[in-house]
């Protein structure tokens, strides 16, 4: 009786789940996935309030695309560009440590004091199975922050006892950049065990920018490896271990004035999942240790040679259990904990001939910090009615950063704080979105919640990091106040046969925002630069906008997505604020007939005239693009192979998009084949 | 087959976990108990009429700037015997052949330091041992046990830092020939150092007093990349020629530091001088 129960379940789990490409077969089978998300699946979005996860499937309608490629097709979601490589995301607006970004429910915090390296360029795009971007800070076990955040979901092992191995191998060519692509996915699964590895391989030279113009330090080359197996002990228990691989060597940032020789993540966990009859158990414990080489010795002109490396590891555990109270409420308790360490230095080499034996000068940028966190979140999805759902959630964190290099306490003596004393937050989050399913085909969402984050390691402890953006070196202060938010959206989705139509208007009011402002008592330290920037709290500011996203069906075989966004963020002084993104509009249309695809891609951003002229930033005019992409069964080999051809920026425009640094132009016209084969 | 399939997953998950890395401390060897073990031995000799040995000690090789000399004498017939009851005196002489001239000093106070049980002053060589021109530190010794005193002279060897740490202009004000010392930091480091100058006017060839009331102006630079460093105290009069404020470091490496002179009603007595100051 009792195994008939687990048997029950899981076969109703496994057929919420997805099945994947590379497991064709017909028959009917039990795929156990832990992705659950019981929620309305629509073409691989899932829409929960105001939150969206994408499976990456749904998006990539070209092999070979690069995750921030596919990140950036993303609804409220743009990326800051300093490079060709590892672009940082941001969502609405806001960016590093407003948001969350985690891959499985993992905390990773970059070890680059220049964000070179967001968390999103540790997985690589085979291995990414869906994002889930989400503006509600308490979802998905997610740490304080204002903006909400992106949790990337890699692959998993497959179990599949009907064809023990499967995968798929592909090569790919990009002639802008000379870029080569390779990657493959094996999967060995049978009814209890399962074992998947993944490999990516990238390599660019510099591209070249519309009109023929090659953009230097464009280079990287970048090798992934994920290895993940799954074990069911019994027919309630999965078992997971996972391990990620990431290098990048000879990354080039040419809005930067230093290139990355080496970046590095090494990403481990171990989990455990129990599905009892009415709730389920997840527990996690994990690590990762990141590494960041940052040097000029690539470059040409340096008035001084530098090297800064930094790192970061961090170590976690959580759990998270789910169960039913009655009817009506499905109750999620959360408890979190995780351990950071991050440090940087940085050396200079003088190279005054007359003095060849002046030493290296050295300094530390992050101090040594140690940061412990611990939160307890508890959520009830509370169901009104048959219609209408109430998910409200509360959270509260306590956080402790310590100093532990002594010379890294020296150095803000010098800025007159005492850094023995530990900087303690203590964080509370709220969140309630209320979902009336008004008809069929309308679902309407209110969503309100107060957020506090505390300060990032560099707003709390950098010293002297250069931004090459605004042309300052920035200052932490460790007794910066919390920042907090109130926030708000409501927006409907309409959906009506094979159309979707999603809007959704958001309005964040921030106080206590913490911001770099010019401190002119404080002298520059990297040559050339225009001063310091010491972080504050300013009283007040604001971010609002809108989300439109239509998805419908033209001429009965033509897939038509529309997407259009803006954002508008002010200080309290009115002036703008920084990294804001215009208004925008992407268009798709797809085409598929058997499983031939064609895709042509048109995206058009506004200009942005209201640049915040104190950040470094600029007016940048509008610009459209149009890609074309498509896609073809082959065969070759006995296997079934696909082959598909695209031009990404098709009329070679000149453009760069108002959060690329220091207006580096966009890669122009490029060709891209990638050749896929399955087994 | 089944079983290798766990073992491999168990191997797989503890390789993971084993990738963290691990710390081993280190304790530091017990600090030592030799007084003098932290000082240079400069050498030893008989205060001839005092009863007494002078045996000299310095924090470093005697070298062209501010010294602090430490004078531990012991009794001539019992030289295990520290004597700590007495009074002590310098009197530095360079020997030029065709000319003789002193430098600033200070004498040790008539108590002795209650590690070393030496008696402590300070010399502000003011120039290094040359072919030409040798040092003899001559100490008045006046043993209270005996009440008799007596002169012990010692040949020392004086040399010139690659990093000067003394400068000497004429005043632009009044002429007078000035000597200024940089005393502290003697360890500089990242952060924040309390800093130390000694200013000395040049009388004539054997007087040198400490000069008080002038006003500096002190600004820290790092020439190689063009910047300073913040919060930084001006050195002020202390008495005996001392004054001190704080200098800081934002990294380690080559640091000058920037030094203009005026007295106390702001009249200028010179301008751009400099320490360099390298650490690592
Ligand atoms: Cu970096
Ligand atoms: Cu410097």
């Amino acid at each position: 009786m009792k195994n008939l129960i687990q048997i029950t379940i899981i076969v109703t789990i496994g057929m919420f789940l997805h099945s994947y490409g590379y497991t064709q077969e017909s028959t009917a089978k039990i795929i156990i996935n832990d992705s659950l998300k019981s929620a309305i699946d629509l073409e691989g979005v899932i829409i929960i309030g105001d939150s969206t996860s994408s499976k990456t499937e749904d998006f990539k309608s070209v092999e070979g695309q690069r995750t921030d490629e596919i990140i950036e097709d993303l609804q409220g979601v743009n990326i800051i560009r300093r490079g060709n490589y590892a672009a940082e995301p941001t969502f609405r607006g806001m960016s590093s440590g407003q948001l969350s970004m985690t891959i499985d429910g993992m905390k990773i915090f970059g070890a680059c004091t220049d964000k070179m390296d967001p968390v999103s360029s540790y997985v690589s795009s085979n291995n990414l199975e869906s994002i889930t971007v989400s503006s509600n800070n308490n979802h998905a076990c997610q740490g304080s922050n204002i903006g909400g955040g992106f949790d990337f979901q890699t692959k998993q092992a497959q179990f599949n006892s009907h064809k023990e191995i499967s995968g798929s191998a592909g090569i790919g060519y990009q002639t802008n950049g000379n870029g080569r692509l390779a990657d493959f996915n094996v999967n060995y699964g049978d009814s209890a065990w399962a074992l998947n590895l993944n490999a990516n391989y990238q390599k660019f030279d510099n591209y070249k920018a519309g009109g023929g113009q090659t953009i230097k330090y464009t280079q990287f080359e970048k090798v992934n490896f994920a290895l993940s197996s799954n074990w069911m002990p019994s027919n309630t228990e999965i078992l997971k271990a996972q391990f990620i691989y990431d290098d990048a060597y000879n990354v080039g940032y040419p809005a930067l004035p230093m290139d990355v020789s080496f970046a590095g993540g090494r990403i481990y966990s171990l989990s455990y999942k129990k599905y009892f009859t009415n709730s389920t158990l997840f527990l996690k414990a994990y690590g990762n240790n990141i590494t960041h080489i940052m040097d000029d010795t690539k470059r040409e002109f340096v008035p001084m040679h530098m090297d800064m490396p930094g790192k970061s590891d961090t170590y976690g555990v959580f759990a998270k259990s789910e169960f039913n109270i009655g009817e009506r409420h499905q109750i999620l308790i959360n408890p979190d904990y995780y351990y950071n360490v991050s440090f940087a230095d940085m050396k200079m080499y003088p190279n005054d001939p007359n003095r060849p034996e002046e030493p290296v000068m050295y300094m530390i940028t992050w101090p040594d910090v140690r940061r412990h966190s611990g939160s307890l979140l508890i959520q009830d999805r509370f169901t009104i009615n048959s219609q209408t759902e109430l998910k409200y959630s509360g959270k509260i964190e306590y956080v402790t950063s310590k100093i532990f290099s002594e010379f890294g306490i020296q150095q803000l003596e010098v800025i007159g704080k005492d850094g023995n004393i530990p900087s303690t937050y203590i964080l509370g989050n709220g969140n309630a979105v209320l979902t009336y399913q008004m008809n069929k085909s309308t679902q309407l969402f209110g969503q309100i919640g107060y957020a506090e984050r505390q300060p990032t390691v560099s707003e709390g402890f950098g010293y002297y990091l250069f931004n090459s953006m605004d042309g300052y070196d920035y200052i932490g202060i460790p007794d910066l106040r919390k920042e907090t938010a109130l926030k708000t959206s409501i927006g409907f989705n309409w959906q009506k046969d094979k159309t979707v139509l999603e809007t959704k208007i958001y309005h964040y009011q921030f106080q206590d925002y913490i911001i770099g402002i010019v401190d002119s008592t404080y002298d520059g330290m990297t040559i050339g630069s225009n001063g310091v920037k010491v972080y504050e709290n300013i009283p007040s500011a604001s971010i609002s906008g809108f989300e439109v996203k239509l998805n419908t069906t033209l001429f009965k075989t033509v897939r038509f997505q529309n997407q259009t966004q803006f954002t508008y963020g002010i200080d309290h002084q009115n002036n703008p604020l920084q990294m804001i993104p215009p208004l925008q509009n992407a268009s798709k249309f797809g085409y598929s007939y058997k499983q031939v695809k064609i895709q042509l891609e048109a995206v058009i951003a506004a200009m942005q005239n209201n640049p915040r002229i104190d950040a470094g930033e600029t007016t940048t005019p509008s610009y459209g693009i149009i890609n074309i992409s498509g896609q073809a069964p082959i065969k070759l080999l006995q296997q079934s192979t696909s082959i598909s051809v695209s031009i990404n920026n098709l009329f070679d425009s000149n453009y760069w998009d108002h959060l690329d640094w220091n207006s580096i132009p966009r890669p122009g016209r490029s060709f891209i084949v990638n050749l896929r084969m399955r087994f | 087959m089944k079983n290798f399939k766990y073992i491999t997953f168990l191997l797989f998950a503890i390789a993971a976990f084993t990738l963290g890395s691990c710390k081993k401390e280190t304790t530091d060897p017990p600090t030592p108990v030799d007084p003098f073990e932290n000082l240079t031995y400069i050498g030893e000799t008989q205060a001839v009429g005092a009863g007494a040995i002078a045996k000299i000690y310095a924090e470093e090789a005697l070298f062209v700037g501010y010294n602090r000399i430490y004078v531990a004498l012991y009794d001539s017939a019992n030289p295990q015997t520290q004597l700590t009851d007495g009074h002590v005196t310098f009197n530095p002489m360079m020997d030029m052949g065709m000319m003789q001239h002193s430098c600033p000093f200070e004498d040790p106070s008539t108590t002795v330091e209650p590690n070393t049980k030496a008696f402590k002053g300070s010399i502000v060589f003011i120039m290094p041992t040359t072919p030409t021109g040798s040092w003899t530190l001559n100490v008045n010794v006046h043993n209270h046990a005996i009440n008799k005193m007596g002169v012990a002279s010692l040949a020392i060897n004086v040399v010139e830092k690659a990093e000067p740490k003394l400068i000497s202009f004429v005043s632009d004000f009044d002429s007078k020939k000035l000597f200024v010392t940089l005393i502290e930091p003697t360890e500089p480091k990242v952060g924040i150092n309390d800093i130390t100058f000694g200013i000395y006017e040049k009388q004539s060839m054997m007087s040198f007093p400490a000069v008080d009331g002038y006003m500096m102006e002190m600004e820290p630079e790092m020439p190689s990349m063009g910047h300073g460093s913040p919060n930084n105290v001006n050195p002020v009069s202390k008495g005996n020629g001392m004054y001190t404020g704080a200098v800081n470091f934002t990294m380690t490496g080559y640091w000058k530091i920037n030094l203009d002179f005026k007295t106390s009603s702001g009249d200028t007595i010179k301008l751009d001088q400099f320490f360099d100051v390298t650490f690592q």
